[in-house]
């Protein structure tokens, strides 16, 4: 599953790095430290986050993470958008909680035999 | 006599990955003085191995004629404790800053910095040349460090342990654990506030700082930041860190004065 096809299921609203939406989504992560995220997300995960800040696109690239969504209806500084579209990251955001979000990609990707 | 020192006490320099290139000791000592600042705190990223550099630039600089007054460099680190949160760590001597380094590094994971992912680390002279890149291991980490565990251990090192920007939610004390734990309210000196809000916004917003010293800093990543927020310190002696310990007591007619420009973005 795509980027985009995860996003357009799941009602994600993109804010940055359209151009990277045919990334593929082969797992997901849910965790609002950084430090765990760089050290037990993997690469292809779409990370579900409460945390909205520049560090999230450099953990994103980092770890070549599919994308981020950052979710609670949180608001996301134009700067962190403007750092996604330069480093090429999937920036997406959603009204529902980490946990809804969490539950319906965890049943999208099971669909998918991931 | 007392009086009244401008105050930038947390400044990054190229070392932290997220600072910009031009955050270089001279530079960064040559915009203070434009700014107007007495006292600068230089506090990198779980690391201090830029702060004699810093002070060396502050002295040849006056030296050379090139500012016209001393800057005192308040030698520290911003380490990221295990729960993400920020404190800011001041000493009163480069040795000390370098010995609570040890303790730092030895609790950052193994990985190294990724440069393209995260930024360049970079150790400098006071001639704001690059001695080497230090991307040996990444500054962006948390450590393996709980929070009271870093006060104790500040204050081990005969330093001052205040939490950075407690009202920002990303790594701000209060924005990640929405308290002040138990467990440091009896070794809290200060607070420092972001320069986003003005200390009153932040006693509303926080009702739990109320009677806890309040200082504002910079945070500054690149040069235009420096001095953008800072505070007051009314000490009797010459700057030191045991005269801005005094002042945030309040001993001896020492004290903290706000000043209150916002930063804009």
């Amino acid at each position: 599953m795509t980027v985009e096809e995860v996003a357009d299921i799941l009602g994600l609203e993109f804010l940055a790095g359209k151009g990277e939406a045919s990334h593929q989504v082969t797992g997901g992560y849910c965790s609002d430290l950084l430090s765990d995220v760089m050290a037990n997300a993997r690469e292809g995960d779409l990370w579900l986050t409460l945390q909205a800040h520049m560090n999230v696109v450099a953990v994103a690239t980092l770890v070549k993470l599919a994308g981020v969504v950052v979710t609670g209806g949180r608001e996301v500084e134009p700067r962190v958008v403007a750092k996604a579209e330069e480093k090429g990251v999937c920036l997406l955001r959603s009204a529902r909680p980490t946990f809804e979000l969490a539950g319906a990609l965890w049943e999208l990707l099971k669909k998918e035999g991931r | 006599m007392s009086q009244v020192y401008q105050a930038d006490l947390h400044i990054h320099t190229a070392l932290s990955p997220c600072a910009e290139d031009e955050m270089r000791p001279r530079r960064i000592v040559m915009r203070a003085v434009e700014a107007g600042l007495d006292v600068i705190g230089i506090a990198d990223h779980n690391s201090a191995e830029n702060v004699a550099a810093v002070a060396e630039a502050a002295k040849a600089l006056l030296l050379e004629g090139k500012i016209d007054r001393a800057v005192y460099v308040v030698p520290g680190m911003e380490v990221t404790t295990k729960e993400e949160v920020h404190v800011l760590c001041m000493f009163a001597r480069a040795e000390d800053a370098l010995a609570w380094q040890e303790v730092v590094y030895c609790a950052l994971p193994p990985e190294p910095n990724d440069v393209v992912a995260l930024g360049d680390q970079l150790v400098l002279d006071s001639a704001d040349e690059v001695i080497r890149r230090a991307n040996e291991r990444r500054l962006m980490s948390a450590t393996s460090l709980g929070l009271e565990e870093v006060f104790r251990g500040v204050a081990e090192h005969g330093g001052v342990a205040i939490p950075s920007h407690v009202d920002r939610a990303a790594y701000g004390l209060l924005g990640v654990l929405g308290v002040i734990p138990e467990e440091i309210a009896p070794r809290l000196v200060a607070v420092e506030v972001s320069g986003r809000i003005s200390v009153h916004q932040a006693i509303e917003r926080h009702p739990c700082l109320k009677g806890i010293p309040l200082i504002r800093s910079s945070d500054a990543h690149w040069l235009s930041e420096v001095g953008a927020s800072r505070t007051g310190f009314v000490l009797e002696g010459v700057p030191s860190l045991e005269e801005i310990r005094l002042a945030l007591t309040g001993e001896g007619g020492r004290g903290i004065v706000q000043f209150h420009a916002m930063r804009n973005d």
